[in-house]
């Protein structure tokens, strides 16, 4: 796994860091990227099924979850429960989980939704050109954006969102001026 | 009702070497009361008759709507097309990709068409496959088709993680036999690990190996099998088609359900091997047998139930199943989706896209078969 050299205090790359040399790599069934330093987020832009629009000046405030997935992808659908209980976990003014549909059609993607009452916001990427821009080739592929608008890292492939693992990856996100010490304390 | 025979091949199916296989034995009903008695050894040499149908009910639509559906286009000393039947309230029209000459049934639905449909029938003879690796011969085949099958295909790259991992696991081999032995034993002893991303990939093969989730149905095998086949040089290709019946050996993940054929795609493959032409292979469905056959995974394929499964269908495989096509990249004509992967299920599109074709009673449509039997 590489680690950037600079940004030695990202709150990120240290809680990526605990989560990493508390299990073995692969065992896992999912790795996690640091966004590499100095590259831009992809502008975007995405409805909803409900007909809402989301972007990122609108989330400012608040961490984001970008959970790109598909209905042919199971470990996608083992997540999603999980994935959507985060907001009220965590407070709805606190964390946004957005869940961009792969290259299926609305009523492909309506069916499922109804089928398995999901509530969380869910947005048509039909072309694939959001999931492209991102850089996502595997799913389920969730993007980490903490308050501040910075994108902080990549998680790829079925995570356990309500375990162990999962505090110290979110946590961060929604202080990310706060920040921790090396030792683990915040400042 | 219209009736429409068997066209003819197109380039690339055409002059398929008929295979002299010597006389065997027919294969029998393995009645095995343990695993140490399991028994799969395919043999050709009697052709059996089925009669395939396919039908389609849209339940909703969205404007005008599109639907087509995969036919029988593969004649061989293994399968033969015979003929095709359809029905519907729409206009119907059998054609073929630009291509590889994948047939398929185009019915264009009216805007107000109330309850479209359309079924299909078609009859085809299969047999089963298995190669006499002591007789070889060396079957004609062109040079432009043996390079064509040798391409990488959007699916299924040939360079990178591809490559390293076909040069790595076909090291030592000396002749095209021992590569496509080694490769097909690589894709059976793989596919028991634990992924390191337990993602799923488009069905892109460089995915498949970046994240090595081989398992499930993530992985397309025989895909992934063919690309690591080309990457080395050997001609290989998918054959993608449908299970039909159960199979005679007693293995029930080895056949299909006559009644309801839905779900029963399975995609097998075929490797050029010097000497002895287009030769069968399915190493998936030895994996399927190791993780589904007993309620046990099974790990090893030396294993009693394994073995013979591992064996035979190194070289043959059971005509309990109907090839639709080898086809990649499918652009299917006047759709406005996307070019397919592969084209093995029913596509359907309206004014809001393409229909799950993964759904089949969402889309909604059935598969079934039935045996016609010659009385003797």
């Amino acid at each position: 796994m590489f680690w950037p050299i600079c940004r030695p205090f990202s709150p990120l790359i240290l809680a990526a860091a605990a989560l990493l040399s508390s299990a073995p790599g692969h065992a896992q069934g999912y790795d996690i990227r640091p966004w590499p330093a100095g590259q831009s987020a992809p502008a975007w832009v995405g409805t909803d099924l409900t007909g809402q629009t989301w972007q990122p000046a609108d989330l400012r405030g608040k961490a984001v979850l970008i959970n790109f997935w598909a209905s042919w992808c199971a470990p996608c659908l083992a997540e999603m429960p999980l994935l959507q209980s985060l907001p009220k976990a965590y407070g709805r003014d606190k964390l946004v989980v957005l869940a961009v549909n792969f290259k299926e059609s609305g009523p492909v993607v309506q069916r499922y939704v109804q089928r398995n009452s999901l509530t969380l916001p869910v947005l048509l990427d039909p072309l694939g050109k959001m999931a492209r821009a991102w850089g996502v080739s595997v799913f389920p592929t969730t993007v980490l954006v903490a308050a501040d608008g910075r994108v902080v890292g990549v998680v790829r492939g079925e995570f356990d969102w309500a375990g162990p693992q999962a505090a110290p990856l979110l946590a961060p996100l929604m202080h990310p001026l706060d920040g921790v010490n090396p030792q683990g304390a915040r400042r | 009702m219209t009736t429409v025979h068997a066209h003819a091949r197109r380039l690339f199916l055409k002059s398929l070497a008929l295979t002299s296989v010597a006389a065997l034995p027919a294969a029998s009903f393995a009645q095995a009361a343990s695993p140490a008695d399991r028994q799969f050894a395919p043999q050709p040499g009697r052709w059996r008759t089925f009669e395939v149908t396919t039908r389609v009910d849209i339940l909703a639509q969205q404007g005008a709507t599109r639907v087509w559906l995969p036919v029988a286009s593969v004649d061989t000393d293994w399968q033969k097309s015979m003929d095709h039947t359809y029905t519907s309230n729409g206009q119907a029209t059998l054609t073929a990709d630009g291509q590889y000459g994948a047939r398929m049934l185009y019915v264009e639905f009216a805007e107000k068409e109330a309850k479209p449909y359309v079924e299909l029938t078609s009859r085809i003879q299969t047999q089963n496959r298995a190669v006499d690796w002591q007789a070889k011969r060396s079957p004609a085949e062109d040079a432009a088709t043996l390079a064509y099958w040798r391409q990488p295909t959007d699916l299924l790259p040939t360079d990178g993680i591809v490559r390293q991992t076909a040069l790595a696991a076909t090291q030592g081999a000396r002749t095209d036999v021992d590569k496509a032995q080694k490769l097909y034993d690589w894709i059976v002893a793989n596919t028991f690990r634990e992924p390191k991303v337990k993602g799923c990939g488009e069905g892109d093969i460089k995915t498949m190996l970046e994240t090595g989730n081989l398992g499930g149905k993530c992985a397309d095998l025989n895909a992934l099998f063919v690309g690591l086949c080309r990457s080395v040089g050997l001609p290989a290709r998918d054959v993608y088609g449908l299970r039909l019946v159960p199979s005679a050996f007693g293995y029930k993940e080895l056949g299909g359900n006559p009644a309801s054929l839905k779900g029963a795609q399975h995609c097998r493959a075929e490797v050029y091997l010097k000497g002895y032409g287009w030769v069968a292979m399915d190493p998936a469905d030895v994996t399927k047998v190791m993780r589904q056959e007993t309620p046990e995974w099974i790990k090893s394929p030396q294993n009693a139930v394994v073995k013979p499964v591992n064996s035979a269908l190194f070289g043959g495989w059971e005509g309990n199943w109907m090839a639709y096509n080898m086809a990649h990249d499918v652009k299917l004509p006047h759709s406005k989706g996307e070019t397919l992967g592969f084209f093995m299920y029913p596509v359907g599109e309206d004014a809001s896209g393409r229909f799950n074709s993964y759904a089949p009673d969402d889309f909604k449509y059935q598969i079934s078969a039935r045996e016609i039997v010659t009385p003797s």
